[in-house]
Parts: structure tokens; C-alpha cells; sequence
């Protein structure tokens, strides 16, 4: 439901200038592995609207929208602040959220305080489900592995093609950015992935370059948006302080977002190496 | 009881990229043959892997069949039934030739064979409009959201869903069908006035979407229990009765 483009038949706060006063929310999101909460903090300006919420004539209402798990719902409540439990198996990537105050019941002649002049005089029948006031809306991303968000894995896994030999490949359709090595490659890579002195050595070469592909990808077109990588790194981007000034659809803000997301690989890749040769040196002395 | 299997996700990948280079070849043939080390177990999801009902000439068993998929597959939580990798290896491995009988590719012409395939046999980008056009997901998301426990059939409103195709192309996929309290009271209402609906049911229940968005845009559906929506149909009854097949929904008409 997306009203703020429509006019509708009654004045409604938060809709152009139909009514004077606000109607605003904070919410905020936590993710577990069981459930999701939504903590929601309501403020009504409106003399009419708060009359008709302390009779419980109007609810405040806020509809939960995820497109790729057929959830459309909406919540009614006539507090203020509350807190809202969804389980976490019925959300999946982005969820859209809208908030509004809508009638609870029938009100018949409804008129409301503040209202534009251009509706001076009129009365409207109202129903009950009709939005009365509008608090925008929001989106966050409801990742599939709720646990891992912050490591590579959450959103990178490496397999091999069916070739001995070969360059790296990248593949972006799929729910994780799929590292792609030849099988003489990926059994070198086998071979030495048990070994956490090398993680910085891989996360500067060839996790670097993928992440750098990604990004660039996401840069370029919407082909990868509704898979998992794009949407977790996406709601990443915009959440985290650290990317706050930074946008991956600015090309030349890319090579400092993906040195934020791995945490500096190239400072960690060259000390990394290092700390082999120094290993290595004392082993020799 | 064995656990679910599944493809692995670069497999899919391996299986879109042989298709599209292959023209569809390989689903022009009786028997697939799938890599064994591609296959994964979802050891939170167990199945027997029903039998389907073969598709026939008059009827293709597709209520009957969503009953046998959501039946054993109660328990999958909607996150679960997202999983694109598992109705590829059902489409793939388990119901291989029921998806031959029920979307014969050798009548498809030649060019349009490809996307074909991707549409029934994949789910290409996960939305709910690609989940819908998988054959097996789409039995399944179907019975998850017209099941209704509380009714004393509780397939009723499944079987009122797959009499008409229009149903799971337009209404389940679009805004209003994401809504299990709309779309529930939509086949509620239908089933109640079958009369109205005994004939031209495609262009009167698209003239009730319209009127339904048209009321969307200021009232909240999800907001209003469904004796309230059904009562909202209500008042376009007369309207409806009048309604007959329109030249535009002839155009929208699809496959079956």
C-alpha cells in the first residue's frame, strides 16, 4: 500500500497539506535467531487523532510487507510505544514497513482538527480500515543466516568448476557471491584453508577481488538485487556508522567500502606475510 | 522418512548455463540424469517424496496434487519453502516425469523453449511471481495460503483457487495477494455466490481486484478482518452480476 502519490477522499494527516500537525514514528529492529522484534515509538500531533486513539475509535497500525514470503500483515495497537514479534521463519531479505493510524470502527461525519481549508465544511463517512494519518514507511533487510552477518561466509563461498585449469570466476545470481576456482586451484586452496596464518593472504587476493566485482555489480545494475549477498550488504551499507558518507552507486567510493566491509585486507594481507617470513626466518636460525 | 535433498546452489547455476546452451535439449528426454555429489540433505525437512497424480488431457490434477505436496510438507516454515534449490531438485530429480506430462516442452516452439524451462523448472529471481510459476512451489505456496484449519474442509478454498488460472498468475503474486486474511475472504466470497460467479468468474473476480485496489489505495486490508472485506464486496454485487468477458481480459489470458 503506497498512498503519499494518491489523493484520497478524506483529509489525512500526513498526506500533503491536508492536515496541520504530525504523526511520526521510531522503530528500530532486532533480529534473533527465533524471532524478530520491531520496537516502536509513536508521537501524534493532532488533537482529533488522539482523541479518537484514547477511545479506541482509531488504532495505530503498522503493516509488515515481505515479497518473497507472501507476509502482508498488519498490526493494530493503541499505545504508543510498543513492541511487535514476528517469527523470524516468515521474513526473508527486504521487508517494507509502513506505518499509518487507520479507523477502528465507523465514524460517521467524521471532521478532523487542523484540518486544510479546502475542506472546510465538508464531513466524511468513514469507515472502518480507512487510513486517517500516514507515518511513511521503511525497509530493512531480515537476513536467511541472521548469525553470521559480520563474516565473510555470510555472504562469500568458494567451490570449483569443471576444469583442471583456469582463470577465477565470479558468479553473482546466487544467494552468496560464489568464488569459483579451477580444480587444481581449489585443491591448492583446500589444502591450505586449515591454516589461520593464511586467512589475511586470502582475504587480500582473491576474497578482495570478488568483493570488488560485487560491489562494482551492485554499482552497475539491478541484476543481483533480490538475491541474499546484495540485500545483506546493501542494508550493511546503509546501517553501519562506518559506511555513513560512503555509496557503493559512487564508483570511486567502492575500493574504500570493501576495505571497510574486510576490515583493512590489504594492511592485514602485508602483515600477514610478514609475520610468515619472520615464522619462517627463526625457524631457519 | 528420509531428509530433503538439494541441489547445490552452483549447480543450479551449472543446470541454467546447460540449458541455455543447449537450446532445452535435455528436457526433450524421458530421464534426467543429475551429478550425485551436487546433492545436499536438509536435515530439518523430512518427506517421503509422495507420488503426484499424473496430469491428464481434461484435468491436470493440479488441487489434488497441491493436497499430496502441502500434506507432506506441512511443517516447511515459509523461509524454508524460499529455498530455490530444493523445488530445482524436485522439478529435477523426484518429479522429473510429472513435470513431462505436466509442461510437455516439445510443444513449445523452438525460441521460447528456454524460458520455458527457466519459468517451471527454476525459480530465476525469487519473488513471489517466479515462486508461483515453478510447477512444484507453486503447489506448495498455493496450500499454504488457502489451508484453513478452522473450516471443516480445510482445502475448500485451495480447490476454489486452481478452478481458474487467473487466480495464482495475477491475484497471489500482486499486493493484495500477499494478504492470506484478502485472499482467503476473495475465495470465501466466490465460493458464497456461486451463482454470480457460475459464469464470465475470470472477468468478475478481475472487476472485484479493481474495485479491491481501488479501495486499497485508503483503506488498510490487512487491517480489517475478512467479514469486513467480504462485506465490501458486497456492495459491488449489482455491478458484478452485470459484468461480462471484456476483449482486455481475453487479451491477459495465459496457459495453462
Amino acid at each position: 500500500m503506497k498512498i503519499n502519490s494518491l489523493s484520497l477522499p478524506h483529509p489525512v494527516l500526513g498526506i500533503e497539506d491536508d492536515v496541520r500537525g504530525s504523526y511520526t514514528v521510531d522503530f528500530q529492529v532486532e533480529l534473533d535467531k527465533e524471532k524478530i522484534s520491531f520496537k516502536v515509538k509513536q508521537n501524534v500531533i493532532n488533537r482529533t487523532l488522539k482523541t479518537l486513539i484514547d477511545s479506541k475509535k482509531a488504532v495505530f497500525t503498522i503493516e509488515v510487507n515481505c515479497y518473497q514470503t507472501f507476509y502482508r500483515k498488519s498490526f493494530l495497537n493503541s499505545e504508543e510505544n510498543y513492541v511487535i514479534e514476528i517469527p523470524s521463519v516468515h521474513l526473508r531479505n527486504k521487508v517494507v514497513v509502513y506505518f499509518y493510524i487507520t479507523a477502528a470502527q465507523d465514524l460517521p461525519e467524521y471532521q478532523i482538527d487542523e484540518a486544510n481549508e479546502d475542506y472546510s465544511g465538508y464531513k466524511f463517512d468513514i469507515t472502518k480500515g480507512d487510513v486517517l494519518a500516514y507515518g511513511g514507511s521503511t525497509t530493512f533487510n531480515a537476513p536467511k543466516d541472521w548469525q553470521a552477518l559480520m563474516a565473510v561466509t555470510s555472504f562469500m563461498q568458494i567451490e570449483e568448476y569443471d576444469k583442471p585449469e583456469g582463470p577465477l570466476q565470479f558468479v553473482l545470481t546466487q544467494d552468496k557471491v560464489v568464488v569459483q576456482m579451477s580444480q587444481n586451484d581449489y585443491k591448492r586452496y583446500n589444502e591450505y584453508k586449515g591454516a589461520k596464518n593464511l586467512y589475511p593472504i586470502f582475504h587480500g587476493s582473491f576474497v578482495f577481488a570478488a568483493l570488488l566485482h560485487a560491489l562494482y555489480n551492485m554499482n552497475a545494475s539491478g541484476e543481483s538485487a533480490e538475491t541474499d549477498w546484495y540485500q545483506a550488504l546493501d542494508d550493511r551499507l546503509k546501517t553501519e556508522e562506518r559506511f555513513k558518507g560512503l555509496d557503493v552507486k559512487q564508483i570511486e567510493h567502492i575500493p574504500e567500502i570493501a576495505q571497510k566491509l574486510l576490515d583493512n585486507p590489504i594492511y592485514r594481507e602485508l602483515v600477514g606475510i610478514k609475520n610468515i617470513i619472520e615464522t619462517a626466518n627463526q625457524e631457519g636460525e | 522418512m528420509s531428509y530433503q535433498n538439494l541441489f547445490r546452489s552452483t549447480y543450479v547455476e551449472k543446470l541454467k548455463s546447460n540449458l541455455k546452451n543447449n537450446n532445452g535439449e535435455a528436457y526433450l528426454s524421458s530421464t534426467f540424469r543429475h551429478e550425485e555429489k551436487e546433492v545436499l540433505e536438509n536435515t530439518t525437512i523430512s518427506t517421503e517424496y509422495p507420488e503426484l497424480i499424473m496430469p491428464e488431457a481434461n484435468n491436470n490434477h493440479d488441487f489434488e496434487n497441491a493436497k499430496i505436496i502441502f500434506d507432506t510438507y506441512k511443517e516447511m516454515t515459509p523461509v524454508q519453502a524460499t529455498d530455490v534449490r530444493i523445488w530445482t531438485y524436485l522439478t529435477h530429480v523426484t518429479y522429473w516425469e510429472y513435470m513431462q506430462k505436466r509442461r510437455p516442452v516439445h510443444e513449445q516452439q523452438e525460441q521460447k523453449r528456454v524460458s520455458y524451462i527457466l519459468q517451471h523448472w527454476f525459480i530465476e529471481n525469487l519473488n513471489s511471481s517466479n515462486l508461483m510459476r515453478n510447477d512444484i512451489s507453486l503447489l506448495w505456496w498455493a496450500a499454504y495460503l488457502t489451508y484453513d484449519q478452522d473450516r471443516e474442509n480445510p482445502y475448500e478454498l485451495t480447490e476454489e483457487l486452481f478452478s481458474m488460472l487467473d487466480y495464482t498468475r495475477h491475484l497471489l503474486p500482486g499486493t493484495q495477494g500477499r494478504s492470506r486474511n484478502f485472499v482467503q475472504a476473495l475465495l470465501e466470497f466466490v465460493i458464497e455466490n456461486k451463482d454470480i460467479f457460475k459464469n464470465y468468474k475470470e472477468s468478475k473476480v478481475r472487476f472485484l481486484m479493481r474495485k479491491a485496489n481501488y479501495v486499497s489505495g485508503y483503506k488498510n486490508f490487512p487491517a480489517i478482518p475478512k467479514g469486513t472485506i467480504k462485506a465490501i464486496f458486497r456492495q459491488y454485487i449489482n455491478e458484478i452480476e452485470k459484468v461480462q468477458n471484456s476483449p482486455e481480459d481475453d487479451l491477459l489470458k495465459e496457459d495453462t
